[in-house]
């Protein structure tokens, strides 16, 4: 899964805030500041819309005859990843595939 | 021959001028039982960039110009074969007219709920009697974390004030607990994006605790995701 960069440039704090309101100037830079549409784009065609993954075998008397396979080749990495335990950070690894495939099957 | 790549399956054939896709190919309609399919032929899909995010966006919106009802597909759906894609689309038919139904001359808005994690009550869960079995524990883990009732008494004053103009909802918490505390989707009726904000400023006013960020209005993306069995 590719890394997608959003942030064109660091947000400045002002010095003089104390932290909870630094904090929450932080909050309103993340999701009113100008990458906030991109944002809200990566969240609704990364994470939803129509999938139709999945794998139909046609048989007849328990014989495979014909394989299709269809295709979702992209999902956010909150789908795929295990939930992290309470107070740690969750960090992407390799071989994340945790959802099983929905599979189609199709009587024969 | 190509393998098609899926932008949205629409309630019928868009009107006008023909739409160009994400890597300029021409969109094609092809027809289903009750709804048809707009995709373009690409031998591979696009890298997931911002660019190519805001083009396959800009898409499916000049598809939802042209049609009542639009349900769009994932970034990145590619069939390589579209008779096999069309017949698991035939399977679920029935439920594809419903969301084209549920979506027809609507729109979606979204709502981010933010603010600072809230400190622990520091009153402790009532332990059970019994502990949870692997049903319950699994049931419990797949549910996921809900809204706190500051949220909820945020999230009721919202619906109340928009309720005249909400059709359709969906909200999701994230897992991990951060200063976003949910993404509320919410579906109205085209053209009523700008009177749809009043009322959530208005409702947000009043809860300034919560940083309430409303951005539209959006082809239905997050009622799409829940059109497939």
């Amino acid at each position: 899964m590719a890394a997608l960069h959003l942030r064109r440039r660091a947000h400045r704090r002002s010095p003089r805030l104390t932290r909870p309101q630094a904090a929450s100037a932080g909050v309103r830079d993340v999701v009113e500041g100008a990458d906030a549409s991109l944002l809200d784009i990566v969240d609704h065609l990364l994470t939803k819309g129509v999938v139709v993954t999945g794998d139909v075998v046609l048989g007849l008397a328990d014989v495979d005859l014909v394989y299709l396979r269809l295709a979702a080749l992209l999902c956010a990495a909150d789908r795929v990843l295990p939930p992290a335990p309470a107070g740690t950070r969750r960090r992407p690894h390799a071989g994340g595939d945790a959802r099983p495939r929905r599979t189609a099957a199709v009587p024969g | 021959m190509s393998a098609l790549y899926c932008y949205a399956l629409l309630g019928r054939r868009p009107r006008g001028r023909s739409i160009r896709g994400v890597s300029g190919e021409r969109v094609q309609i092809i027809r289903g039982p009750g709804f048809v399919l707009a995709g373009g032929r690409l031998p591979a899909p696009p890298a997931v960039t911002p660019r190519a995010l805001r083009r396959q966006d800009r898409v499916v919106r000049r598809l939802a110009g042209s049609a009542a009802a639009v349900l769009p597909f994932r970034f990145g759906v590619l069939v390589a074969d579209e008779a096999a894609l069309l017949a698991r689309l035939t399977i679920a038919a029935h439920a594809v007219r419903q969301g084209l139904a549920l979506v027809a001359a609507r729109e979606q808005m979204t709502l981010r709920l933010a603010g600072l994690a809230r400190a622990p009550t520091g009153r402790r869960p009532r332990p059970d009697a019994r502990p949870a079995g692997p049903g319950t524990r699994y049931l419990r883990a797949r549910a996921g974390p809900g809204l706190d009732a500051g949220d909820q008494r945020v999230l009721a004053a919202l619906r109340a004030e928009v309720g005249p103009l909400l059709r359709a909802e969906i909200v999701e918490v994230p897992r991990d607990g951060g200063v976003l505390r949910a993404s509320v989707y919410h579906l109205i009726p085209r053209g009523q994006a700008a009177a749809y904000r009043r009322r959530v400023r208005r409702a947000a006013a009043r809860h300034p605790a919560v940083q309430v960020v409303v951005s539209g209005p959006w082809p239905p993306y997050a009622f799409a995701a829940t059109v497939l069995p």
